[in-house]
């Protein structure tokens, strides 16, 4: 089989001009995954800090986590998932002469908008409830890794809306491809530690 | 070259600052560090017991410190020739650096003030610890800085053979990120948002000397072997570097 016929096979119809000839390459670029993997593994030592802090006081925990609303944390969970759906789409019809690409980011625009109105919403009722940060351990730890999560979103939000402007343009250049492909890895980075620290915070009994 | 040997020097006072700073500690018997929670007579037994640790632990810690200053100069040289003429980004690098001569300066002065007289009231010596001990993990701010402006350099290296891979932009802002969580120790005396704690000391303290180590070998690397003709300026390059 060929260089081309292999690029060909590719799944994913983004070809990568620099990339190695045998159709394997890394998504984005090499260096991205440098932060994105450190990035979790720090997200990692967040969710052991649940895990132990948990194990030391559990009927603390299992009591104050009554007082979430798991609703709203699963109407997020489905944000963010069908946000990632629509990533992965748009970054498929990147380029193929029609605006989706662009409507599919700014799908996953209303998405992340929805995601950080329904936590701010969260947080205004819990205050509102008399739950704040100082209330217990667990409070404390929700009100901050949700919140450095939220950041993370915010961020991502901002480069969705770049992935916006870009994927609009009717040939993108090789660099935009990359921006692109770096800014779906990214969102999805942030989907997927949400799908953990949710069950955390929310489920695990 | 001429500034060839000046090159190796500041990129190698990286190694010096986490030997000092991390040997200070060390001699100070601060790691691991204090808790926040402990009394002040604990405290005030730590000082009777280690005031000549201590004494070494700052005078250590304070060359450490003074070492931030030829790493940041040669990395603002470095985005410097990336940026060209206008060159926001190494200013940033620059005040930066001289924030982080300050972060660990300050804190290491009042550890030496602390264990010049280690027989002071509990009070005033459980005190002055927090007025070390706060400033010198939260101070993360200068750091964030220097890493986020290094990193930002580095992406958007345009010349054929950049000096740095890309990845060491990505580290940069992954390192920046990690500095963050300190911030919370204001809020906390146990767990791991404390001075002592695993996010806030452990990982803070990890990336902050592995900052320093991997900034100094990719510098090193950068180096231009001996003989080498000298870069051709751009246009656009300063020529006062």
């Amino acid at each position: 089989m060929t260089a081309e016929a292999a690029d060909l096979d590719r799944p994913v119809v983004v070809p990568d001009p620099a990339g190695p000839a045998d159709g394997r390459r890394i998504p984005g670029e090499e260096g991205l995954w440098v932060f994105i993997l450190g990035d979790m593994a720090v997200f990692a030592l967040f969710f052991g800090t649940i895990l132990v802090t948990r194990g030391q006081d559990p009927s603390m925990f299992d009591a104050a986590q009554h007082h979430l609303h798991p609703w709203l944390g699963i109407v997020n969970t489905a944000l963010l998932l069908t946000g990632s759906l629509f990533v992965v789409h748009g970054v498929r019809r990147l380029g193929d002469g029609t605006p989706a690409s662009s409507r599919l980011f700014a799908l996953t625009l209303v998405c992340a908008l929805g995601f950080a109105a329904i936590k701010v919403t969260e947080y205004t009722m819990l205050v509102g409830e008399g739950y704040t940060g100082a209330t217990n351990d667990f409070f404390m730890y929700y009100f901050v890794f949700t919140g450095i999560h939220l950041a993370h979103l915010v961020i991502g939000t901002v480069i969705v809306a770049f992935l916006v402007r870009v994927a609009a343009r009717p040939e993108p250049t090789a660099g935009q491809r990359k921006f692109v492909e770096c800014g779906a890895i990214y969102w999805h980075m942030v989907d997927l530690l949400w799908l953990v620290l949710f069950p955390l915070l929310y489920l695990i009994r | 070259m001429m500034s060839r040997p000046v090159q190796i020097f500041c990129a190698c006072s990286g190694f010096m600052l986490v030997v000092l700073l991390f040997g200070g500690l060390i001699a100070a018997d601060w790691i691991p560090p204090l808790s926040p929670a402990e009394s002040a007579d604990e405290v005030a037994q730590r000082y009777a017991d280690n005031a000549n640790g201590i004494r070494l632990g700052a005078v250590l810690m304070l060359f450490g410190a003074g070492f931030t200053v030829p790493l940041g100069a040669l990395i603002a040289a470095h985005i410097k020739r990336i940026e060209g003429d206008f060159s926001p980004l190494a200013y940033i690098q620059i005040i930066g650096s001289a924030g982080g001569l300050f972060a660990i300066t300050l804190p290491v002065l009042i550890f030496g003030a602390a264990a010049f007289r280690p027989d002071r009231d509990p009070e005033l010596l459980q005190l002055m610890t927090d007025l070390g001990w706060v400033p010198f993990i939260i101070n993360g701010p200068p750091a964030i800085m220097q890493a986020v402006s290094f990193g930002v350099a580095i992406l958007s290296d345009k010349r054929e053979n950049p000096p740095f891979p890309r990845w060491l932009g990505y580290f940069n802002f992954w390192a920046a990120f990690c500095f963050l969580p300190a911030f919370l120790l204001l809020f906390f005396k146990t767990g791991p948002f404390a001075w002592n704690g695993l996010l806030s000391f452990w990982l803070a303290a990890a990336l902050f000397g592995g900052w320093f180590l991997i900034c100094s070998v990719m510098l090193l690397r950068a180096v231009p072997p001996a003989g080498a003709a000298p870069e051709v300026r751009r246009p656009t390059a300063v020529t006062s570097l």
